[in-house]
């Protein structure tokens, strides 16, 4: 993973966790993103329910 | 070994604190360098940071350089002038910040979330502990994150802190209830999950408490320490040989009622008569 690629996951990370919706379907939203193909095995460890505080931490402390 | 606490420029932390300060039981503060963003902190405060930096018991602690965020270099910019100007006029004992990052491109605040390994990252990291170490005119470390997306973030997180940490052998700073968190949320025992970090550079810990929301354990500073961190304590305090201090942290907006505050000051003491048995 280049540090190019890495801006653009954290910059998609926390687009997606703000946007919302079930845990599923924003792990999937990521997963679709040609740009972070070097991330799937990450994305593949992670839990749907763990992404949930990730929703709720953006909400609460994000700020664009 | 110093039992201290978490300061706040909020007068519910100075009403919970002072009676603990003024019977001299407090052994040190930690003070959340950018908690103003940099500005000058109230008049008390200042007064009271200062008696503890005459005494080299002061520690520095930030939440928001955001470490690892690659896309963010003016915010980095930004937010180490402004602890170079706070250093120049305050000195630490060591400075820590937080892994993980929390704004990236488009995003100018957040929570600290966790990432994912890579050499180019943690080079960059490396050079970012750099730039910390120099404005912090101290030795510098970091802390390690409550939130885990899986368990790839808990097996490594450890291992990534000792390679940010190594070149500018820096500390570690073991957040129990970070860790006590993880241990919930993953069904991890206590002995696995302090394997997983590089103890001998433990300098300083953070005692706290915390919530659940749907399920899992969140590191919301919001209540009493559990009786599993206090548990956790006792299982890490003999494995960091060169830990100095550990910091109570509560936020001032859970110190608002008399018994939040009678219950703030007992888990301190309990803190303190735990370090002094030791």
């Amino acid at each position: 993973m280049t540090l190019e690629e890495q801006a653009l996951y954290q910059s998609a990370l926390l687009d997606e966790l703000h946007r919302g919706g079930a845990p599923e379907e924003i792990l999937a939203r990521l997963k679709a993103r040609p740009e972070l193909v070097a991330f799937r095995q990450y994305l593949d460890s992670i839990e749907p329910r763990m992404i949930a505080v990730g929703v709720a931490l953006v909400a609460r402390w994000g700020e664009r | 070994m110093k039992a201290a606490l978490a300061a706040f420029p909020d007068l519910r932390f100075l009403q919970t604190a002072l009676p603990l300060i003024e019977q001299e039981a407090v052994d040190a503060l930690e003070w959340t360098v950018d908690t103003l963003a940099f500005d000058a902190a109230p008049e008390w405060a200042t007064d009271l940071l200062a008696a503890f930096e005459a005494e080299d018991r002061l520690y520095g602690h930030g939440v928001s350089l955001s470490l690892l965020s690659v896309a963010a270099r003016d915010h980095h910019r930004a937010w180490l002038k402004g602890l170079a100007e706070d250093t120049a006029r305050r000195s630490y004992r060591h400075v820590t910040e937080h892994f993980g990052f929390m704004v990236a491109e488009g995003w100018s605040k957040g929570a600290p979330l966790p990432v994912p390994f890579s050499e180019a990252l943690l080079r960059f990291g490396v050079d970012r502990m750099k730039e910390l170490r120099e404005a912090a005119r101290a030795p510098v470390g970091l802390e390690n994150l409550a939130l885990a997306f899986g368990r790839d973030d808990v097996a490594r997180q450890g291992e990534f802190l000792e390679r940010l940490l190594a070149p500018v052998d820096g500390v570690l700073l073991l957040d129990l209830h970070n860790l006590h968190c993880q241990m919930v949320n993953f069904g991890l025992d206590a002995a696995a999950t302090l394997r997983l970090y590089p103890l001998a550079r433990v300098r300083e810990l953070h005692v706290s408490g915390g919530s659940f929301v749907e399920g899992i354990r969140r590191d919301t500073h919001d209540e009493r320490v559990p009786e599993g961190v206090w548990e956790l304590l006792s299982e890490a305090l003999p494995r960091c040989p060169q830990a100095e201090v550990v910091v109570l942290e509560q936020l001032p907006e859970a110190l608002g009622t008399e018994a939040e505050q009678e219950g703030y000051r007992a888990d301190f003491l309990r803190l303190k008569a735990l370090l002094e048995a030791r």
